[in-house]
């Protein structure tokens, strides 16, 4: 035998040792979690969806963002807080564990708590008092709150400028997600040249031809195209009329780093109807498309149910995804202006 | 050395053990990579193999369990393989297509290694279960989805009782809380001693009072993966128990436990073994997502450590000592390390229980 070790472990109970403050994300430089978006290919600076509002609950939720997986939850003030979807301490995931009454996220397997900073507030067993070493750290995001969306930003940078698409929004509103199976610069060009039919929302956006061409402004950051599109997309007999010359007009802001797409469009019955569509790359040929709705009027009511209704259908009936997916295929073999300033061909 | 000087990172915290040789425990932990040979490993329980054949895998190798005039046979082939002429022949049964194997202690043991080397006195002891077995009653399989170097890790880890299972082995307040880390080239044993540990709610069903003692010894056999416990609860039930972690891939391993209760009433004994799947299933929990993190991350980012991995991290100590000598040809076993020497007193299994009784062995 060789090697014997002894020792005492704690008798008491532990109690958290400090409130020092969880509530601040760390500036830019100190942002540990960047570095692990500067490995992963094309990702580039910015705010990136990564969850709506509504899935934050009382349980830390995992998501992905290319190929970094991220643990998100809310703490004991209601912020949302990202850190890396790893423990350091034996690589279980933060996602699998709960969100202590103090606000700490803590691993599901020894108890490990960490803040929202990253730092290691608590180990079980040690003494009263006893604090873990200071670089027991997790890897943490900068992280912000807009328009019913989780932005991480890739930089690490928490005052960097969240883009005006995600402004404060009034009205009612509802929102969803799928994971569909295209790379995300097909989704991102999907969304500013069809975002109707993508969303299975062409009564509200256009979903068919244009009747007139686009207006596009393009400026270095985003480009805006106003698009007068068939409201429906029935298929022409022959060289026919279409059957149905109803149009909508809507307008299309596009984010020309992340894919981020805000759309506005009229309803005829008076108001307006905004969705603001984010899409995340999980990986080289998925994205994950979220999106949130938001509708003024008197037919608020009306539209924001039957939003609602007709996405969950499309999603039990898995076609949302495809339509998604398909109009995806169709915007990377269609000459369009915006789609040629996405691709840097002009 | 103090327990508490046994950390991961902090070369402050860690200093007999060096930034290099702690990297390569905390960074460079790599389970489910290499396999370790020349070991017996305990692939079925005895009364589990009747007229059929039963597959069994070590490291990916295929095993045909069959009983043969009532000896246990294992074959690299199944009989419907043997049939059609399909004879693999590997290093591992000399190209005869039959693995070296051995009946005892309710368990089909099979020598994963060098035939010539195969030998009956390298089983482990196991005082823990007559020779003859255990009815069939207290043992069962627990497949877990991921290597068997992590489910080893698990079962030399403290804190992850206190925390993820406290329901049923208790929480981590006790008067007093000792314990004891050891090791030799090829085991590492680990002693736990509280006392005054309030009863869990798991066990208030069948045992009186309010607070009760712990000890709690572990020894582990790190070629095989076969963990021999002795846990204690004085007051309540003395559980003896054989935990083989049996490598089947990267991602699965199996353990055929078998308990063997002591110092508790009749429904207790026989309730007992039903918690294995519970246990089981909360490890799995943590041990499936875990193993896919351990095994496909690119960078080796050192794990961090708290005093209470010392067992944990001299298993990793011990078992990459024995990657890097099988690496270079040496599989023999080191005399402090043989597997068959007699393990009671590591065990605890002769102490003096509360009231005076001794705990009884099998």
């Amino acid at each position: 035998m060789t090697d014997v070790t002894k020792a005492r472990v704690r008798s008491k109970p532990v109690v958290a040792s400090s409130d020092e403050s969880v509530r601040t994300v760390r500036p830019a430089d100190e942002q540990p979690g960047m570095e692990n978006f500067t490995k992963a290919a094309g990702l580039a600076l910015g705010w990136w969806p990564v969850a709506l509002s509504a899935d934050l609950g009382d349980k830390p939720v995992a998501v992905r963002l290319c190929d970094v997986n991220l643990a998100l939850y809310r703490d004991d003030s209601g912020t949302a807080r990202a850190v890396l979807d790893r423990c350091p301490h034996r690589r279980m995931p933060l996602s699998l564990g709960r969100i202590t009454d103090d606000g700490l996220i803590q691993c599901g397997y020894h108890g490990w708590s960490f803040n929202g900073t990253g730092s290691c507030e608590r180990i079980p067993n040690f003494r009263p008092g006893e604090r873990p070493s200071g670089r027991i750290t997790v890897d943490a995001f900068a992280v912000a709150e807009r328009a019913g969306m989780i932005l991480i930003h890739s930089g690490g940078d928490p005052t960097a400028d969240v883009p005006d698409a995600l402004s404060s929004r009034t009205g009612m509103h509802v929102s969803g997600s799928v994971e569909v199976r295209a790379p995300h610069a097909s989704i991102a060009a999907a969304l500013a040249f069809n975002p109707g039919a993508a969303l299975g929302m062409g009564l509200l956006f256009g979903s068919g031809d244009e009747v007139v061409g686009p207006d596009v402004e393009t400026e270095p950051h985003r480009i805006v195209v106003v698009r007068d599109r068939l409201t429906v997309n029935v298929p022409r007999l022959t060289t026919f009329d279409p059957a149905v010359k109803r149009s909508t007009r809507a307008r299309i802001e596009t984010l020309r780093e992340t894919g981020l797409t805000s759309v506005t469009a009229e309803i005829p019955q008076g108001g307006t109807v905004h969705a603001i569509v984010g899409a995340t790359p999980i990986g080289a040929y998925r994205t994950v498309v979220r999106w949130q709705l938001y509708v003024t009027g008197k037919a608020a009511p009306a539209v924001a149910a039957a939003a609602a209704a007709t996405w969950k259908v499309r999603l039990r009936t898995r076609r949302a995804a495809g339509t998604f997916a398909s109009v995806a295929d169709h915007a990377d073999t269609t000459y369009d202006p915006v789609l040629q300033t996405l691709r840097g061909m002009t | 050395m103090s327990i508490d000087d046994v950390t991961g990172i902090d070369p402050a915290i860690s200093p007999a053990a060096g930034r290099a040789r702690s990297n390569k425990i905390t960074a460079g932990f790599t389970p489910g990579r290499f396999a370790l040979r020349d070991t017996w490993f305990p692939v079925l329980h005895s009364t589990l193999l009747g007229r059929r054949p039963v597959r069994r895998t070590i490291h990916g190798e295929p095993i045909y369990l069959v009983r043969e005039d009532g000896v246990a046979v294992a074959y690299e082939d199944s009989p419907q393989g043997r049939e059609h002429g399909r004879l693999r022949a590997s290093e591992f049964t000399a190209g005869s297509g039959r693995w070296p194997s051995h009946e005892t202690h309710g368990y089909v043991w099979v020598w994963y290694g060098n035939n010539d080397t195969a030998s009956v006195d390298l089983l482990p002891h196991l005082p823990v279960l007559p020779s003859a077995g255990m009815p069939r009653y207290f043992g069962g399989n627990v497949v877990f989805d991921c290597s068997y170097e992590l489910i080893c890790e698990n079962l030399l880890d403290l804190t992850h009782f206190d925390f993820l299972h406290s329901a049923l082995t208790g929480d981590p307040l006790s008067e007093q809380d000792e314990v004891t880390v050891s090791s030799t080239s090829e085991t590492v044993t680990q002693v736990r001693r509280a006392s005054n540990r309030a009863v869990p709610k798991g066990q208030k069903w069948f045992v009186r009072g309010k607070s009760q003692d712990l000890v709690a010894s572990t020894i582990m056999h790190v070629r095989s993966g076969v963990c021999v416990l002795n846990v204690d609860f004085d007051p309540g039930v003395d559980v003896y128990m054989v935990h083989p972690c049996t490598p089947e891939s990267p991602y699965r391993t199996r353990t055929n436990y078998t308990f063997n209760p002591q110092h508790c009433s009749r429904p207790a004994r026989y309730l007992f073994p039903t918690a294995a799947h519970l246990i089981g299933s909360q490890d799995n929990y943590a041990t499936k997502p875990q193993n896919k993190l351990y095994q496909t991350e690119r960078s080796a980012v050192p794990d961090m450590n708290s005093r209470f991995d010392a067992a944990g991290l001299r298993y990793r100590k011990v078992y990459q000592e024995l990657i890097d000598r099988q690496a270079k040809g040496d599989f023999s076993y080191h005399d402090d390390g043989h597997p068959g020497r007699d393990v009671r007193n590591e065990l605890d299994l002769d102490r003096t229980r509360r009231g005076g009784r001794t705990s009884a062995s099998a």
